[in-house]
């Protein structure tokens, strides 16, 4: 099972870029679920334990607007839990609690404002295909089903 | 030389606020204040709005208990139209108010102040927390993982959207609940319940080894508020309110939101944005009162569920009259769960949960209309006044967290003298003093209608204002 989490305010300008994204990306199949929350919470952590693969899309303040980034998230040891969970401290607490722990990738675009509205900004608006082709890389291929 | 020691940010609350402990020459806390210093004005920007638009706004106020506001904004929107609601709508309501305080609880206990009690108070606080729990307990963790899960399904199942849902409105709600849906929440019923009962279970043991902080956490009188149904059994949403002395004495019984609200008077100290709220007759030092699951316990002549009932049992064995130990509010909490958990079975299995009959309509037909629900927290008011075309004229929201604000000072003092002192001061005593006020699972989101984290900072200051240390954690 694969999930791809696409995570952000969407009315907080460009911090509504993961959900976009993770809605762009139009995947359509069984073997993958697609959720859109404001934020990470830890209620997800037994879903992303369960999973093989899990893409975490979201805004990044630290890259040049429209930038897109991917990095492999390792379940953190030591992780800052309070209001905002990161993607790896989530993974390290489905790792503590159920002993499980998926491959999972960030995907991130570089944001430019985090103003009240809907739009994303146009550079950022711009990064979207991009950033929704490079999730559905990341997605396992399709197992092909077995003759009978 | 006396001395000052600031507490900031508070941390495992919902909301940004510090503490202060005062010290007098001889270095012994002489008094200690938890200031709230966030603000939004809610009541402010929602004037000129359509009333009809109030629960879906005021829900934005917290993300922790939205559907606290919009429940209590639609029961003020009921009392605007002057009508009786259908009673799915009711029923439904009530359901939904129950998941809300059963996610809302877990996510105070397990997350929040679980750690506390497993990892111990003088654990190092980078550990301390829900990912400590997993590791040391992981059955723990995981049980309070699902468990909120499920609270935050029924609301998702019921209201369309876990977070923020639209879904109560004044004179009833906009859907219905599918026979699909209804079955869901029943199937998932069992497990939830033995996560609580076996939770209480562990609480009971773990509470021997915590007397020091059950003496010492907010133990003295005051008065309690808290909702009951017409036969004095616990109610969360549609009932009356009961105030308790400490003493058990029934003060005042059966009140409406306005009959209980024309009770109580609000204080204002310049160094916090939280008001304190006191039971007006007895002025703000006699008539301070806690609300939320303490409260509710004691009010209550009965959970009116066969487990809870037991547990209720047992919890009242602890004192003589009402538990006046501000610690238990976590032991309320698991008991609440528990409660809320066998209530919405019962209420599922009414025929009445899968009607379709769930919206009076009528226009404006007063100009002022007080709401209430029982919120996780405790009591919360929405109080409307609106002009002919039914637009906010003004807007009086009383929220729990304020209401346990003199309580809440209260118990940082007790602490502060039982476990500070200037010539030891330590990260277990702070963490004491925190925990205190973690106790009473405020939101201060919702108090000050405030956005923003909450990170925890203690202030020494000396009898001249200097501040003398000052430790500040993050969150």
């Amino acid at each position: 099972m694969t999930l791809v989490i696409g995570f952000g305010n969407p009315l907080r300008g460009d911090d509504a870029v993961g959900p976009s994204v993770a809605r762009a990306a139009e995947i359509e199949r069984s073997d993958v679920s697609v959720l859109t929350p404001h934020q990470l919470l830890p209620e997800l952590a037994p879903d992303i334990a369960a999973a093989d693969v899990v893409v975490f899309i979201d805004a990044a303040t630290d890259l040049p607007a429209g930038a897109v980034r991917c990095q492999i998230v390792a379940p953190s040891s030591s992780p800052r839990l309070d209001h905002r969970l990161s993607p790896a401290a989530l993974v390290g607490l489905g790792l503590a609690a159920f002993d499980r722990a998926p491959q999972a990738w960030l995907v991130e675009i570089g944001a430019e404002s985090f103003e009240l509205g809907h739009a994303l900004t146009p550079l950022v608006a711009s990064a979207v295909p991009r950033a929704a082709e490079l999730v559905r890389t990341l997605l396992p291929p399709l197992s092909r089903p077995r003759p009978t | 030389m006396s001395k000052t020691i600031t507490i900031e940010p508070v941390s495992r609350v919902e909301g940004h606020a510090k503490i202060t402990i005062q010290l007098d020459d001889q270095g012994h806390v002489l008094d200690a204040r938890f200031h709230v210093l966030e603000f939004r004005g809610f009541e402010a920007f929602c004037e000129g709005r359509h009333f009809q638009e109030m629960p879906a706004i005021t829900s934005r106020i917290c993300g922790i208990c939205p559907v606290s506001h919009m429940l209590a904004s639609a029961d003020a929107g009921d009392r605007l139209l002057a009508v009786e609601i259908p009673d799915t709508a009711l029923l439904l309501r009530r359901v939904v108010n129950l998941a809300q305080i059963v996610q809302s609880h877990a996510l105070s206990f397990f997350y929040l102040s679980s750690p506390d009690m497993l990892l111990g108070y003088d654990a190092d606080p980078a550990t301390r927390n829900v990912l400590g729990v997993a590791r040391l307990n992981p059955e723990l963790a995981r049980r309070g993982i699902r468990l909120r899960q499920f609270g935050q399904s029924v609301i998702d199942i019921i209201a369309g959207k876990r977070i923020h849902p639209s879904w109560a409105v004044a004179g009833g709600v906009i859907a219905a609940l599918s026979p699909e849906g209804r079955d869901l929440i029943l199937a998932g019923l069992p497990e939830a319940l033995a996560t609580a009962t076996s939770t209480l279970e562990w609480f009971r043991g773990a509470l021997d080894n915590r007397t020091m902080e059950v003496d010492t956490f907010g133990h003295f009188p005051t008065l309690f508020l808290g909702m009951v149904s017409p036969d004095g059994t616990l109610e969360t949403y549609g009932g009356r309110l009961r105030l308790m002395d400490a003493t058990g004495t029934i003060i005042a019984d059966q009140l409406d939101a306005k009959a209980a609200k024309a009770l109580l008077a609000e204080q204002v100290e310049p160094w916090s944005y939280l008001k304190s709220p006191y039971y007006a007759p007895l002025g703000p030092v006699d008539g301070a009162y806690r609300v939320g699951p303490l409260a509710r316990l004691n009010v209550a002549d009965r959970c009116g569920t066969p487990l809870a009932d037991e547990e209720l049992h047992r919890f009242r064995a602890r004192a003589s009259g009402p538990v006046l130990a501000s610690f238990h509010y976590h032991y309320a909490r698991l008991i609440e769960i528990l409660y809320g958990l066998e209530r919405i079975g019962q209420l599922l299995d009414n025929a009445d949960a899968l009607g379709t009959d769930i919206l009076a309509r009528a226009s404006r037909n007063r100009t002022h209309g007080i709401g209430m629900s029982e919120a996780p927290r405790g009591t919360l008011f929405h109080d409307y006044t609106v002009d002919e075309n039914g637009l906010i004229t003004r807007l009086d929201l009383l929220i729990a967290t304020g209401q346990n604000n003199l309580a809440m000072n209260r118990t940082v003092t007790q602490i502060a003298k039982a476990f500070v002192d200037d010539a030891h001061l330590t990260e277990g005593m702070l963490n004491r003093v925190e925990a205190g006020i973690r106790a009473f699972d405020p939101c201060l989101s919702c108090s000050t209608h405030a956005a923003g984290t909450m990170p925890l900072v203690v202030d020494l200051v000396a009898a001249d204002g200097s501040v003398l240390q000052t430790l500040s954690r993050l969150s």
